[in-house]
């Protein structure tokens, strides 16, 4: 029977326009319908397919996978997916580089008098599939540079607690020579005030007191230079001052 | 489960299953480079307004289903349901890709379409085969939603009836746990059941 006659000439019509591969076969594969789709993907000419056995055109159509469950069509059952990830393609549709165009195929049943047709419904996927495998390599950069900046982030984490400990004892500890310096010039004023102070003791003290300020300049110096540069070592002063 | 459905009713649904399941993994098996065990522990019918109280439910969390619809000499609603995670976890097993734990991609849902159309196939193979009648059935729809939302989208009524099929899914190690459901009315269960016993089933 005419395809025309089965379809009628309007349903005939969409389905030769539609963006989608379309083919109907009867249950021994002979091509009753191949729509201008078909003939622009696959390169074969209506003429060349109408009569003809579709698994003929299409070897993977002969695979055991494929034809089991393709049988279950010709007895009205419920339609049959193809899905790309499991099949890549059905009908052999190469694009410009060489590659086959990926394929998710829908076939479904197809009443007509004597039984059922088949109508392969073929959808490409190549370009969702691409734009998917770069969606999932780009997340998967990202989470593995996330992963990276975590680490990174609690490194830096560890490394300022690392700081923020040494400033606070440095603190502690320059606080102790400061007070120290300025209780012992007080005394060196009072007695000079008071008129009993020996020179050559004065001198010593004040020698010792000098040291103290330097060390206490330097660890200063340390400090300014650990905040100013964001450190992420201990200083040398803290470490060892830590020793002692 | 109901009463109106006498023990000998449900011993002959669960062979229909089971046929069907047997079906199922094989076709899977081919398919798949995973080997694939599938396991149906229990098969229960509730009614639809019982289904918010059952496991398949999924305490109203979302979930994944692979749906067709049919009318014809019966008429409903069979699905193949997973929670997100247990859908996720299932299509990473088959394709042997590395599980990640993050959601369905498009790529994966029409996956998992490939797989639920085949495990519905299975099931309404089976029923068709005893039947031996016209039967309409939509192409597979890939759906996201509660599993109360994606039935009560078909407009169901609560009074009909729901073949809950717990499905366990043994693939590479894993184990995720899912449901076929088939939503239809007590007048299409009992000429299922009617034709069973009719043709010595």
């Amino acid at each position: 029977m005419d395809m025309t006659q089965i379809l009628g000439n309007a349903i005939w019509n969409v389905l030769e326009y539609l963006p989608v591969g379309v083919c109907i076969t009867d249950s021994d594969y002979s091509v009753h319908f191949w729509n201008s789709c078909m003939e622009q993907w696959t390169g074969k000419k209506r003429d060349e397919m109408i009569g003809t056995d579709l698994r003929g055109h299409f070897s993977r159509i002969n695979k055991t996978p494929f034809q089991d469950r393709l049988k279950s069509i010709f007895t009205g059952s419920p339609p049959v997916v193809f899905s790309s990830q499991f099949h890549t393609y059905i009908f052999d549709a190469p694009l410009a580089d060489g590659s086959m165009r990926r394929q998710q195929t829908t076939v479904l049943p197809l009443e007509h008098q004597a039984g059922y047709y088949a109508m392969f419904v073929c959808e490409d996927v190549t370009n969702l599939t691409s734009e998917i495998q770069a969606c999932r390599e780009m997340k998967n950069t990202a989470l593995l540079e996330l992963e990276a900046r975590k680490k990174a982030e609690y490194g830096l984490l560890v490394a300022n607690e690392d700081v923020l400990a040494y400033i606070a004892e440095a603190t502690v500890r320059l606080k102790t020579p400061v007070s120290m310096i300025e209780g012992i010039l007080r005394e060196m004023l009072s007695e000079a005030e008071k008129g009993d102070c020996n020179p050559e003791e004065m001198k010593a003290i004040i020698k010792v007191q000098i040291q103290v300020a330097a060390s206490v300049v330097e660890n200063l110096r340390e400090l300014n230079d650990a905040i100013v540069t964001g450190m992420t070592e201990i200083p040398a002063a803290y470490r060892s001052m830590n020793q002692q | 489960m109901l009463e109106e459905i006498p023990e000998y009713g449900m011993d002959i649904l669960r062979e229909l299953i089971n046929i069907g399941i047997g079906r199922t993994a094989g076709t899977l098996n081919e398919l798949t480079r995973a080997r694939i065990i599938l396991e149906v522990p229990v098969v229960e019918v509730i009614r639809m307004k019982e289904l918010g109280s059952h496991s398949a439910s999924f305490d109203g969390a979302l979930s994944s289903a692979v749906r067709i619809n049919f009318d014809g000499f019966i008429s409903g609603s069979t699905a193949l349901i997973f929670d997100k995670a247990g859908a996720a976890a299932l299509i990473y097993a088959i394709t042997g890709e590395e599980y990640d734990k993050h959601d369905m991609d498009v790529m994966m849902e029409e996956t998992l379409k490939e797989v639920g159309n085949i495990c519905i196939n299975g099931i309404m193979g089976s029923i068709g085969n005893i039947l031996q009648e016209r039967i309409n059935y939509t192409p597979p729809r890939y759906e996201e939603g509660t599993v109360h939302s994606l039935f009560q989208r078909n407009a169901i009524d609560e009074q009909m009836l729901a073949v809950i099929v717990n499905t366990r899914f043994l693939v590479s190690e894993i184990q995720v746990n899912g449901y076929i459901m088939m939503v239809l009315e007590i007048s299409s269960l009992e000429k299922i059941l009617t034709r069973t016993i009719e043709s010595g089933g």
